[in-house]
């Protein structure tokens, strides 16, 4: 036995003194059967098909087993569509292809609209119990932030913070306080301050912005809307300037 | 049952003898002080006998007829208004190096000097038409309940006006006896106003500098600290409303305990500082706020937590105002 085992080696030891190291060697000189990954072509043995749902993730089957738990998010393609006499389909590939830019307009806060740049907003409609009204609203989803509040003016309706509120800590960081002239904004950058006025009292007030609303306008602390002589009912127009 | 009689009746004989030790007319006050403090007996005989004893102190005096204390947003309409507000601007650009220098020198905001000066007179404008040796004199010997707090302060003023060379007869405060643009009370002024000009004389009546030093040495003796803050806004848990409420108005506890009892606080202060819970009643309900050591160092000025809320609100109302 220990005999064998030194035969082997010195085998070995001449097999590789006899291979001159400047040429190539390849591995497939030294092995009798060709050793292939085995995740490339899985053999029946490998437990690679016991989790069957991995067959359908692997983009390889994706012609074979259409639809069942495919993963929504693909890679971008590395080259750009061809036709068949080897021109690209879209002189600039499709994911990187410049969309028109959104304007909003500095009055308004919407996108360029004239309807809306021209008309002032029409109040809040009261809405039945059973009618869904944070549809009818501005949503923060499509309102984009606004970098600075310089020159910033709109009109618009506004809400009020509850009592139970008091207490809690809003976007900024901040803790409300009832008594704090602040307000929450939808789009309008944290810690800015705005002149709200209201247009039938014709009283302002000066705000600090330090919480972010996700519907309507703008939410108003309880003294700010005080000072207002704001009705609880958001039917008073306001008008808000950045400073 | 005639021995329990007995000891029922000695009792009662017993209290009523304490309670009687416990008046203490004029002759035995003037005694007091000529042994105490050295006063000469006929001075003092005299300069009480020219006091008046005023009913309409007495009246003033006592609680409130209806027994309900003014809600909070009542209270706060009576300080927190356009005309303090404008006033205490107006009081600060005229002050403006003083207060800087007492900032400086004390550690406390200006803003929190000029919002306590706007509380008590309105800036000096209303400081009281009672004379003090009156105020003191009737509240010392003619309202039992107080008797022996106001005999203190009569006991202060007399040692002041002699400390200072003042007149007795002639100062002026409120009708509670207090002094000045500050409204000190007697023993307030021996222990804490200051010459804060620099002319000798420690005059908080007409002297705005040393009125101005006075209060900030005030709250610098009773643990001002700088920077730190004074109120912030909390929630509660609703089972625990009773349990902290009933708690000592000071602050005792940590906001580790507190916390642990059914407060709901969202600010970054350490769990280690102290603090306690305000109640206070708006036209939309009940609302808490957490108010640390700063806050009661204003409540040492009128035990009042209306009143500190009060002076706190105008303070950051003319802060922002100016």
């Amino acid at each position: 036995m220990l005999n064998n085992i030194f035969m082997v080696s010195l085998l070995g030891f001449i097999v590789s003194c006899s291979v001159h190291p400047n040429y190539p060697s390849s591995d497939n000189h030294n092995h009798s059967v060709p050793v292939v990954p085995s995740s490339k072509y899985p053999s029946s043995n490998n437990d690679y098909y016991r989790d069957r749902d991995s067959r359908y993730r692997d983009p390889r089957y994706y012609d074979r087993y259409p639809n069942r738990n495919r993963p929504t998010k693909r890679l971008a393609p590395t080259s750009p569509p061809t036709r068949s006499n080897g021109k690209p389909i879209y002189s600039v590939p499709h994911d990187q292809k410049s969309r028109p830019t959104k304007r909003v307009s500095p009055a308004t806060g919407f996108r360029n609209n004239k309807q809306k740049y021209l008309k002032e907003p029409s109040p809040p409609k009261r809405f039945k119990n059973n009618q869904k009204r944070y549809l009818k609203q501005p949503s923060s989803n499509y309102m984009p932030r606004i970098p600075s509040s310089k020159g910033y003016v709109t009109r618009g309706y506004a809400s009020q913070y509850q009592l139970s509120e008091h207490g809690m800590k809003t976007t900024s960081g901040q803790i409300y306080d009832m008594y704090g002239m602040t307000a929450a904004h939808i789009n309008l950058p944290l810690m800015s301050t705005v002149v709200v006025k209201n247009l039938r009292t014709k009283r302002s007030v000066i705000v600090t912005i330090n919480d972010r609303l996700h519907q309507g306008l703008i939410k108003l602390s309880y003294m700010a809307a005080n000072k207002l002589k704001l009705s609880k009912k958001s039917s008073q127009l306001l008008e808000i300037r950045g400073l | 049952m005639n021995k329990i009689k007995l000891f029922v009746l000695i009792g009662i004989l017993l209290s009523s003898v304490v309670l009687q030790a416990k008046v203490v007319t004029e002759e035995n006050f003037i005694n007091d002080m000529v042994y105490k403090h050295g006063f000469s007996k006929t001075y003092l005989t005299k300069l009480l006998g020219k006091a008046k004893v005023k009913s309409d102190i007495i009246k003033l005096m006592s609680p409130r007829p209806s027994g309900k204390k003014r809600p909070w947003h009542k209270y706060r309409k009576i300080f927190v208004n356009p005309k303090k507000i404008k006033g205490g601007v107006k009081f600060w650009n005229n002050n403006a190096k003083t207060l800087q220098r007492a900032e400086a020198i004390f550690g406390v905001p200006a803003k929190i000097i000029v919002a306590i000066i706007g509380v008590e007179t309105i800036y000096g404008k209303n400081t009281g038409s009672f004379r003090v040796i009156d105020a003191l004199k009737t509240l010392a010997f003619h309202l039992p309940r107080r008797a022996d707090f106001f005999r203190g302060e009569l006991e202060d003023y007399l040692i002041l006006t002699r400390e200072e060379r003042l007149k007795p007869l002639h100062q002026t405060g409120s009708y509670a006896g207090a002094m000045g643009i500050g409204q000190f009370m007697p023993s307030s002024f021996r222990k804490y106003a200051v010459d804060f000009d620099g002319d000798g004389k420690r005059n908080i009546w007409t002297n705005n500098a040393d009125v101005i030093g006075s209060v900030a040495n005030y709250f610098k003796q009773h643990g001002w600290q700088t920077g730190e803050p004074v109120i912030t806004a909390t929630k509660i848990r609703s089972y625990a409303i009773k349990k902290l409420l009933a708690l000592d108005f000071a602050p005792k506890y940590t906001l580790h305990q507190l916390k642990q009892w059914g407060l709901q606080y969202f600010g970054e202060e350490p769990n280690h500082t102290n603090g306690m819970v305000v109640d206070l009643k708006t036209k939309i309900g009940t609302a808490y706020w957490l108010g640390f050591k700063n806050y009661y160092v204003i409540t040492r000025y009128n035990h009042s937590k209306h009143y500190a809320m009060a002076v706190y609100h105008l303070a950051q109302e003319i802060e922002n105002a100016k």
